[in-house]
């Protein structure tokens, strides 16, 4: 790190994370960390990639940019249905589902993901993605019935706990009689 | 309590991320996919211990985990210890010492050229001295880097103080308080 830089990046804003919207600080993003674990307990995850072979990290990349795209599309979904406090109990069990489904995808959803990742490489813009454009349609013939429940259950549930919540910190409030 | 920042893509993206406090499903997450899921694999449990860390972080406000979010899932993890840990130095000064230092297996150079995303383990440490400059540390941190990542710490200009016989002869670094 460039300590002077850090001395003025506090005088200007007094926070060093407004560094990374500096223009400059990206420039030099351009350049790669390489490997950064400490820590003894990083020790089981460094073995780990290791263990790996290039297969999996070529599978591994993909991932990555196939989640860039799955889950921005897939919470902008979940926010149009109006769960209001809701939605982040249904948005996390959607998210998991979608990773149960993920490995085990139907011929025509698997090309569908390949032609979803070959349309993101070309960096068109979003409004311009037409396979993109069919996430949440694709998604929703991934979920099976059971899923649908599953998503449905979150959604009490988490009503459930807000609206306890609630009670709690009402009854908190009540004032001591003497 | 999150952190905006700003991280470059492999293609030259400029995209916004967030540091953000550790929770459960961050953890389910990393448990999840930061593993092969598109392949069949016959992957051994990893034994990442890091929910324990997690819980640390739930009931032990010296204990704080973080990860960094970009577009919805977990690029990085760090762990921080922020009260019990003194400077190397004879001056014994407190500090933020990095428990664990973890980025995600799509974000490393050594493996994949060029990463998912640049500088992810760059940003969690300049994150780390931010919370030491909170704390009144003045921005000073120190960590044990894997024999894998000295380079890097190398390359930090972080002050190296030698291997340390009490954590497997991991060599320590710490960054100094940042002065004008």
């Amino acid at each position: 790190m460039d300590e002077q830089r850090l001395v003025d990046q506090l005088k200007k804003t007094g926070n060093l994370m407004d560094l990374t919207f500096d223009p400059d600080w990206l420039t030099e993003a351009a350049e790669d960390d390489g490997p950064v674990e400490a820590g003894i307990m990083t020790r089981p995850y460094h073995d780990y990639l290791k263990s790996l072979t290039h297969k999996q990290h070529r599978s591994l990349r993909l991932q990555a940019q196939l989640l860039g795209i799955l889950l921005p599309e897939l919470k902008q979904w979940i926010e149009s249905w109006g769960l209001g406090l809701s939605f982040k109990p249904v948005h996390l069990a959607a998210r998991q589902v979608l990773y149960r489904h993920l490995p085990r995808l139907a011929e025509e959803q698997g090309n569908w993901i390949t032609a979803l990742i070959n349309e993101n490489s070309q960096d068109l813009p979003i409004a311009e993605q037409a396979v993109r454009s069919q996430t949440s349609h694709v998604i929703a013939q991934m979920f099976t019935v059971e899923d649908w429940h599953e998503l449905a259950e979150a959604a009490t549930e988490g009503m459930s706990q807000t609206v306890l919540q609630i009670s709690q910190i009402a009854s908190d409030k009540i004032p001591a009689t003497a | 309590m999150s952190q905006p920042v700003q991280l470059l893509t492999s293609s030259g993206q400029a995209i916004t991320g967030q540091i953000v406090p550790m929770e459960q499903h961050h953890y389910d997450e990393v448990n999840t996919i930061w593993k092969p899921i598109l392949v069949a694999t016959e992957q051994a449990d990893a034994g990442w211990i890091w929910d324990y860390k997690l819980r640390q972080s739930q009931r032990d406000e010296r204990y704080e985990a973080y990860v960094l979010d970009v577009d919805g899932f977990p690029q990085g993890l760090l762990f921080i210890e922020t009260q019990w840990h003194r400077s190397h130095w004879s001056q014994r000064w407190p500090l933020v010492y990095v428990e664990a230092i973890a980025t995600a297996p799509w974000n490393r150079s050594d493996i994949e050229q060029p990463p998912w995303l640049k500088r992810v383990g760059t940003l969690l440490l300049l994150y780390a001295r931010q919370r030491s400059l909170d704390l009144g540390y003045g921005g000073r941190v120190g960590l044990h880097s894997l024999s894998g990542a000295e380079g890097f710490y190398r390359r930090q200009q972080i002050v190296e103080h030698g291997p340390d016989p009490e954590k497997d002869d991991l060599v320590y670094f710490e960054y100094n308080a940042i002065s004008a």
